[in-house]
């Protein structure tokens, strides 16, 4: 016995405005996404906790993207990039060491924070300067590197989602080289690599992130407290100093101990006392594998020494180890073909707001380190004529 | 939460217009047989697929044979295997390792051996589903010879990971009328209802974030602000909840199935019972069916009335998790249970009085059902020391 075939789906009257309506309403919101990203962020200095993932914010490749080709196209970009240490943790946004880089840089160069809490060297920051260079802008990137140590994964760990999508979307490339390297983080996260694949199209997160940074926020956070419905605007960059009677608090010695032990562990080959183990990384190796060609010679690596109140409790011998550290990263991030920094040294612990990151004071001496670096690199780039930089 | 996958969501924009645009009804049944095939493949994984698998077969063949010895042996191989996969761990550390700590090593190193690192996908479903499946047949049902129709009933996809719990001689015809009929209508109300259910979700998710903030310094916050922690605590599982059962029944309705309404506005009961009917109304009527009506349910007197409910919910309790807490949970509602379908019977003239009273003056009753269910959220979901604090904590300012 023959089946009959049912008639196909009927559409009668009712349902046709609304699957219009619905595919209307899912193109006005992929329409704003693909648009909505151009002016993202008023009066931007830094993506502080409301506008970074701390608080479920996180700022798309297009948003990162405008931030930069919203500066003067005619002056250098030095985007800042790297983690908590460049982002200015414990300096208020007004006496953050970045605004003292741009007054001692001067009117040729915009500066542009992209650092972000917990980022790896080239992780987010990075990302924001290889979209300008490829925009054919005069960039210069400045990172920080820990002693010792990058961590070689090409798309971060907090951030890996910023490199997948500008990747996806055309906005970074890797040449042949880096891509086979990169095909096994692709392989940890599929689920990631579907959704850049998805709003490469859709434009979702640029739509969310436009709404939740203008309009409103649509889900709780416990920073965000009971007013979480707020826009993202509304919200101030709070970062404060450490007050005094926090500083140095001797229950932590022996847990930061540890971590600046860890970096004598792991730099010794650099400092030439190789252990009873293979060394975990090659720096320079890391560094050119982290790093797109083109971004390479136009960056500025620091490596940021350590709160001397930590230093002082070492013993002779690994205080020896750990002060060695320092200029032979330097000198493998110049054998990787960048340019290096030493900072820190000579500072005194006011300079510091916990083991590693920098005070007011500090920070301002670090832009002091930093300028002239920054136009010596920008001669050698030949992005002024003005072989002081200026 | 599977639905929430950006493989879903190709998996749907393939899917769904595929079974549209078909003509034929047999294609698409096999249209869905192979979406749903898919779909349990990619998230249970080869380990996964086999129990249920094993499980069908064995359940397919006893229900085809129609002898009560096959079926009632294949329902102890399904409720064992459950037990396996899902409370091996509870019996050897917090049961058997209390009672004997001895034992308490060796039980534990031979479940780390032989347990896989998750229970298959849904096991708890498709057990229930398998279990109501032989016990109906054995009670004079007719057992499903096509064994296509067996293996949608099986692992059908929208149904498979959070229910509702399917009743075959329901889910059948639905099917059926389905694949044949499917129309715009469908789509769109299945549409209207998979966005009901993701907005719960996503205010589901607020709360959840709200409440595991929240929490833990329940003892530092003042009385008023614990119950209001409370009311979010009950707000989140009733919106997380029936937000899948709105989306499953929205993707179901898609494809112009019509499963069963799992939820009925449960906090506007006006007493336990009601709370019952209307709450995860598809497993309640499972364990009513199949536990409290099979263990004589009301029929052998007052006493035996309250001991079946509390056996069948705290049976129903640990379906929910392994764990004392959700066995605490399970009997604290099959306590209230029995006390409020007995109190008019048992206290005489009194009883009928109070219950008369609470029937002219439902609002009470409301905020006496909602204070007991919002109290028993607490051991649902916490460890039973920190759930008895809690508790304490919210009449002591």
């Amino acid at each position: 016995m023959t089946e009959s075939p049912s008639p196909p789906m009927r559409l009668r009257p009712l349902p046709i405005p609304f699957f219009a309506g619905l595919l209307a309403a899912i193109g006005v919101c992929t329409l704003i996404g693909h648009l909505g990203h151009r002016r993202p962020f008023k009066d931007f200095t830094r993506f502080h906790l409301y506008v970074a993932p701390e608080t479920g914010y996180f700022p798309t490749a297009n948003q990162v993207r405008a931030l930069g080709l919203q500066r003067d196209p005619e002056k250098i970009t030095v985007v800042i990039g790297g983690n908590s240490i460049l982002y200015g943790v414990g300096q208020p946004v007004d006496q953050c060491w970045a605004n003292r880089l741009q007054e001692l840089l001067g009117p040729d160069y915009e500066v542009l924070n992209l650092a972000m809490r917990g980022a790896c060297t080239y992780e987010f920051g990075g990302v924001g300067a290889e979209m300008l260079v490829n925009e054919g802008r005069k960039v210069i990137f400045v990172s920080n590197v820990a002693p010792g140590f990058a961590p070689e994964v090409p798309d971060g760990y907090v951030y890996r989602y910023l490199f997948w999508e500008a990747y996806t979307k055309g906005l970074i490339h890797r040449d042949k080289s880096q891509v086979e390297f990169m095909k096994f983080r692709m392989l940890d996260d599929p689920e990631l690599q579907r959704r850049m694949k998805v709003d490469r199209v859709m434009r979702a997160n640029d739509f969310w992130h436009r709404v939740t940074y203008q309009h409103f926020s649509t889900f709780y956070n416990f920073l965000l407290t009971k007013r979480f419905p707020r826009p993202r605007r509304q919200y101030k960059d709070v970062e404060t100093p450490t007050p005094p009677a926090h500083l140095y608090p001797p229950a932590q010695d022996a847990v930061q101990l540890m971590v600046m032990r860890g970096w004598i562990d792991v730099g010794r080959d650099l400092i030439g006392e190789p252990g009873p183990t293979p060394c975990p990384q090659n720096l320079e190796r890391a560094l050119r594998n982290i790093f797109p060609e083109p971004l390479r010679g136009r960056s500025l690596l620091v490596v940021v020494r350590e709160s001397p109140h930590y230093v002082r409790m070492f013993e002779p011998a690994e205080r020896d180890r750990y002060e060695r550290l320092f200029p032979a990263t330097v000198e493998a991030i110049e054998k990787a073909g960048f340019e290096g920094l030493d900072v820190g040294q000579g500072f005194s612990e006011r300079e510091y707001n916990d083991r590693c990151h920098l005070s007011v004071s500090g920070g301002k001496m670090m832009a002091e380190s930093v300028a002239p670096k920054v136009r010596a690199l920008a001669a050698k780039l030949g992005y002024v004529t003005d072989q002081t930089g200026r | 939460m599977l639905f929430l996958t950006y493989w879903f969501v190709l998996f749907i924009v393939l899917s769904l217009p595929l079974y549209w645009l078909v003509r034929l009804p047999s294609l698409r049944l096999m249209i869905l047989l192979a979406s749903c095939a898919v779909f349990h493949f990619h998230f249970a994984g080869p380990a996964g697929i086999l129990p249920v698998v094993v499980l069908a077969v064995i359940t397919y063949l006893s229900g085809l044979s129609r002898l009560k010895t096959a079926c009632y042996v294949s329902i102890v191989v399904c409720v064992l295997a459950l037990v396996f996969y899902k409370y091996t761990t509870y019996l050897s550390n917090d049961v058997i390792g209390v009672l004997m700590p001895s034992w308490k090593p060796y039980l534990q190193a031979r479940a780390k051996e032989l347990l896989p690192a998750m229970p298959p996908l849904a096991i708890s479903f498709f057990v229930f589903e398998f279990v109501h499946y032989l016990v109906d047949v054995t009670r004079g049902s007719r057992p499903m010879r096509n064994p296509i129709d067996f293996i949608l009933f099986s692992i059908f996809w929208p149904s498979i990971v959070a229910g509702p719990v399917k009743r075959y001689q329901e889910f059948l015809p639905a099917m059926k009328d389905g694949v044949r009929n499917v129309s715009g209508d469908d789509a769109m109300m299945g549409f209207v209802r998979l966005a009901i259910g993701l907005v719960k979700k996503f205010a589901a998710d607020s709360l959840t974030a709200y409440v595991a903030y929240t929490a833990p310094s329940f003892e530092h916050i003042d009385l008023l602000w614990r119950w209001f922690v409370l009311v979010a605590i009950s707000l989140r599982i009733l919106l997380d909840f029936s937000g899948y059962s709105d989306m499953a029944i929205g993707f179901a309705r898609m494809h112009g199935i019509r499963l069963q309404e799992n939820f009925n506005y449960p906090y506007l009961a006006t007493s336990l019972t009601t709370f019952w009917h209307r709450w995860h109304i598809s497993l309640s009527t499972w364990i009513r069916d199949y536990v409290y009506v099979a263990l004589g349910g009301n029929r052998r007197g007052l006493v035996l009335k309250m001991v079946n409910g509390l056996v069948a919910f705290g049976l129903c309790g640990l379906w929910h998790g392994a764990g004392w807490n959700f066995l605490v949970w399970g009997l604290y509602h099959g306590f209230g249970l029995a006390v409020g379908s007995s109190y008019r019977k048992a206290l005489g003239p009194v009883g009928q009085r109070v219950g008369n009273w609470l029937d002219r003056n439902v609002v009470v009753g409301w905020m006496g059902t909602m204070a007991f269910v919002s109290v028993g959220w607490l051991f649902f979901f916490y460890p039973l020391p920190t759930a008895w604090k809690m508790l304490v904590l919210l009449f002591d300012a």
